[in-house]
């Protein structure tokens, strides 16, 4: 219900049933590999890419390239020149498309930085950590909220003024901002935290207000579901409170150096920092070790340094168990219904491997993932395809973002593929000769860094060798032209999601005598 | 201009070194933990970072070694090594961070004849003065270890200065303020050979029954120390010198040859002035004169035809 304010504001009541209707319900889970193949069919004809630049990092480029080329337009917005902005111009063999026959219109929108950015970083310990911009924008690159504010404001334009067949969650969208053309982080993570539309009461206690209308809540406790509070997402509820934005915290005081530092910045939900801490305190609410005590039993109540992750009633002797998200009370080795091939996942061969699944030699790969028909039609086999390629990254770069440094251009400038000296041997190669490698979908050209860091693997009896294909180049920025493993990746995702297989795959290698015309 | 906070200790070819004020300052060193490190070249980005140094972007050449040497704009290089371990049968990737070693008993500083091109502070650092260097490569040759690099830009040599700007006010380098595993660290040598042994010893416990610390006496130690898991080879580490000296040229060019030098140059001068008197000034003679005139003349023709000489190519 907080959730529909927020979105949605006034125009969330009771009798709409809180604007659910106003949100789009998923009929299949839209992962990258499904947009992409939506967009090889010509069924998806529009394309926002925000932060992304899949040409060079999503399987099996062709597929990208035809699917890019299907759309009707394509928005890219990034501070950096990505390739997947630049997929319809030809750069010679690094990218080698017809531009006069690609119709699809792109709209390179360019970004800010994230250090010219106002906001918060969440980090893996669930911090929320506020930071303040380093430089502004350069150029004609605006912040994100920007641009799509803009886009929104010229979207509810066109729907106000043309109708259409469900314009209301667009036309109503809760819009609170003081300039509509550029909602502020503050605008934007008070709003996540939300407030009392109307007094919020006691539960206990229907006469005691305990947030005043307009005041900002203090944590989601105090979320209600009749529509007199307003929170974009409830985890985050508590990062900006009356007394302020709490992400901006800085106090590193540590007590008992447990490496908590509750008064820095900020941790979803309600600033606690370790998740079921209960089970730090024995069944009795003692801790199980003095010198790391995060929440124990004073007698009366729940203390300690950090949050408790617990029912601040449940005595000791009622035994609840400190697992409280799950019905049991206790911890889990394995989920029996979230993964589609638990409880425990079997181990099956990549889908293109050397050798048959162990466990069930006729089936292809995972069965219990998907894979679209013309994608298994593009598989290949280790007759044609006798080598196993992996992909990887190396410390000089940073995905592809780096490549557009000088300085991590000149620690690492150009793209190679590594072999073992065995596979040099056999096949002909010399340390920095030039190679080419393909596979069933594509065929690349690199450098051939010959390493004794790679051996050849004994297989199911038979000696196999590996081709590593870092993942860092492209036909943008600093460094050296080049291409990527993802030329030549099997478009399949895992089984439970579908995170693409990136890391075996099959391959044959041969020297040539020159690398790659531009 | 050398920094003016750290003190002198020696200048190049200079007699002039003046009195340190407040007496000596405490050594410092840099310990490279070659058995902590995982090749990331942090150290080589914040090197060229902080000195803002620009390296060209070069080619791979089936290593991962880039640039592939040191050069004017790279200071410090991560060089790669795979050294099959016999005693063990392992393969073993040797990472090791080359630079200026900051000697003891510097060979740049002894082979270099431009006065305070090269001086060595009291902490040990021995720093570049760029706006004396004359670029003769001299301190190339007095290197033990073949450091130095001079631009094709400016003709001055370039190395390490162990950010001697930043250790002037209380830094340490910045490749070690980069590095993610603490293999650089920096400190007092005292402090760095104390810190060295302990990593020795739990080296030992590791089964690496030659690990050591690289500090070699041929050059009266260094500022720049290695914990090397065979110090018994450091020649595995891509050729880290076994017993480096100052090149035996640099003792004669500065030792006895100086004196053979200013004996010869005192011999020219009492020839010169003995065939002054004898025969006398050189003279332009009639003949000299008329093959010049001659010469300007042939020269004038070939110019001032119709065809320019880029009309005939």
């Amino acid at each position: 219900m907080s959730f529909a304010k927020s979105m949605w504001g006034a125009s969330a009541t009771a009798e709409n049933n809180w604007a659910y209707d106003y949100l789009p319900k998923l009929d299949v889970t839209y992962d990258v590999l499904r947009a992409f193949d939506l967009m090889a069919q010509g069924k998806m004809t529009g394309y926002f890419c925000q932060g992304f630049n899949p040409l060079m990092t999503f399987p099996d480029r062709g597929k990208l390239t035809k699917g890019l080329s299907n759309l009707k337009f394509l928005v890219t917005m990034d501070p950096l020149e990505t390739e997947t902005s630049r997929f319809w111009e030809n750069h010679g063999e690094y990218n080698d498309v017809k531009s006069a026959d690609i119709k699809t219109e792109v709209f390179q929108l360019p970004t800010s930085c994230f250090a010219e950015d106002e906001g918060s970083l969440v980090n893996s310990g669930r911090w929320l950590q506020w930071h303040y911009p380093g430089q502004e924008p350069i150029y004609e690159s605006k912040h994100d909220t920007w641009i799509m504010a803009q886009i929104h404001l010229r979207l509810k334009k066109l729907y106000e003024a043309e109708g259409g067949a469900f314009p209301d969650p667009i036309t109503k969208l809760n819009w609170p901002y003081a300039d509509p053309g550029e909602p502020s982080p503050m605008e934007l993570a008070k709003e996540m935290n939300g407030s009392a539309l109307g007094d919020v009461f006691d539960p206990k206690d229907a006469t005691k207000v305990i947030v005043a209308k307009g005041k900002q809540l203090d944590g989601f406790a105090q979320l209600r579901d009749d529509g007199s509070t307003t929170s974009f997402c409830w985890i985050y509820a508590g990062c900006w409170t009356e007394s302020g934005n709490n992400m901006a915290r800085r106090d590193n005081t540590d007590p008992e150096d447990a490496g908590l530092a509750p008064k820095w910045a900020w941790a979803w939900p309600a600033n606690r920092r370790i998740l079921y801490n209960r089970a730090s305190a024995d069944p009795a609410g003692k801790p199980w070790d003095d010198t790391r005590k995060l929440v124990y039993w004073t007698g009366e109540k729940w203390g300690g340094i950090d949050v408790p992750d617990y029912g601040a009633a449940f005595k000791p002797e009622q035994n609840v168990g400190p697992f409280i998200m799950n019905p049991e009370g206790v911890a889990r080795f394995f989920s029996r219904k979230m993964m589609r091939d638990g409880p425990f996942p079997a181990h099956y061969e990549p889908f293109e491997s050397p050798v048959a699944n162990a466990v069930a030699p006729k089936i292809r790969g995972n069965p219990a993932a998907r894979i679209f028909k013309a994608d298994f039609a593009a598989l290949g086999s280790s007759d044609k395809y006798p080598y196993v390629a992996t992909s990887y990254r190396l410390t000089e770069h940073f995905h592809q973002w780096t490549k557009h440094n000088r300085v991590n251009a000149a620690l690492q400038p150009e793209f190679f593929v590594e072999i073992s000296e065995e596979l040099a041997k056999e096949k002909g190669i010399t340390k920095g000769g030039w190679v080419r490698v393909w596979s069933n979908r594509g065929s690349i050209k690199a450098k051939a860094v010959v390493t004794k860091r790679i051996k050849p693997m004994m297989v199911d009896g038979k000696p196999t060798h590996i081709v590593g294909i870092p993942q860092h180049w492209g036909f943008m920025g600093a460094a050296k032209k080049g291409h990527n493993p993802n030329s030549l990746t099997p478009f399949v995702g895992d089984a439970n999601i579908e995170t693409p297989e990136y890391k075996a795959f099959l391959v044959n290698i041969e020297a040539v005598a020159s690398g790659p015309i531009a | 201009m050398a920094n003016q906070s750290l003190n002198l200790l020696r200048r190049s070819a200079s007699t002039d070194v003046p009195a340190v004020a407040g007496g000596a300052q405490i050594e410092v060193a840099k310990l490279i933990d070659v058995s902590k490190c995982i090749g990331c070249k942090a150290c080589q980005a914040a090197c060229l970072e902080w000195n803002d140094l620009r390296e060209e972007v070069g080619v791979n050449t089936g290593v991962y070694d880039n640039p592939h040497d040191l050069t004017p704009h790279s200071w410090t290089l991560m060089r790669f090594a795979e050294w099959d371990n016999p005693d063990t049968g392992n393969m073993e990737w040797l990472i090791r961070k080359d630079g200026c070693m900051h000697c003891s008993d510097p060979g740049c500083l002894k082979a270099c004849p431009a006065p305070g091109a090269i001086v060595q502070y009291t902490n040990g650092i021995v720093d570049f003065i760029h706006e004396n260097c004359i670029g003769c490569g001299y301190c190339l040759k007095g290197c033990p270890f073949n450091i130095p690099r001079i631009s094709k830009v400016d003709h001055k040599a370039y190395k390490c200065s162990l950010c001697s700007d930043r250790v002037a006010v209380g830094q340490g380098p910045a490749c070690a303020k980069a590095c993610p595993t603490t293999a650089i660290m920096f400190g007092t040598k005292d402090a760095m050979k104390a810190q060295a042994e302990k990593r020795i010893v739990d080296l030992k416990s590791r089964g690496y029954a030659n690990a050591g610390l690289y500090d070699p006496a041929g050059v009266g130690g260094t500022h720049v120390m290695y914990v090397l898991h065979h110090n018994d080879k450091p020649e595995i580490y891509a050729g880290l010198p076994h017993e480096p000296k100052i090149s035996p040229l640099v003792a004669a060019w500065k030792g006895t040859g100086k004196v053979l030098a200013l004996g010869a140059l005192a011999f020219a001068a009492i020839g010169a002035f003995v065939h002054h008197t004898v025969v006398g000034a050189n003279r332009v003679s009639e003949h000299d004169e008329e093959n010049a005139a001659e010469l300007i003349e042939a020269t004038r023709a070939k110019t001032s035809g119709g065809d320019g000489p880029e009309a005939r190519v």
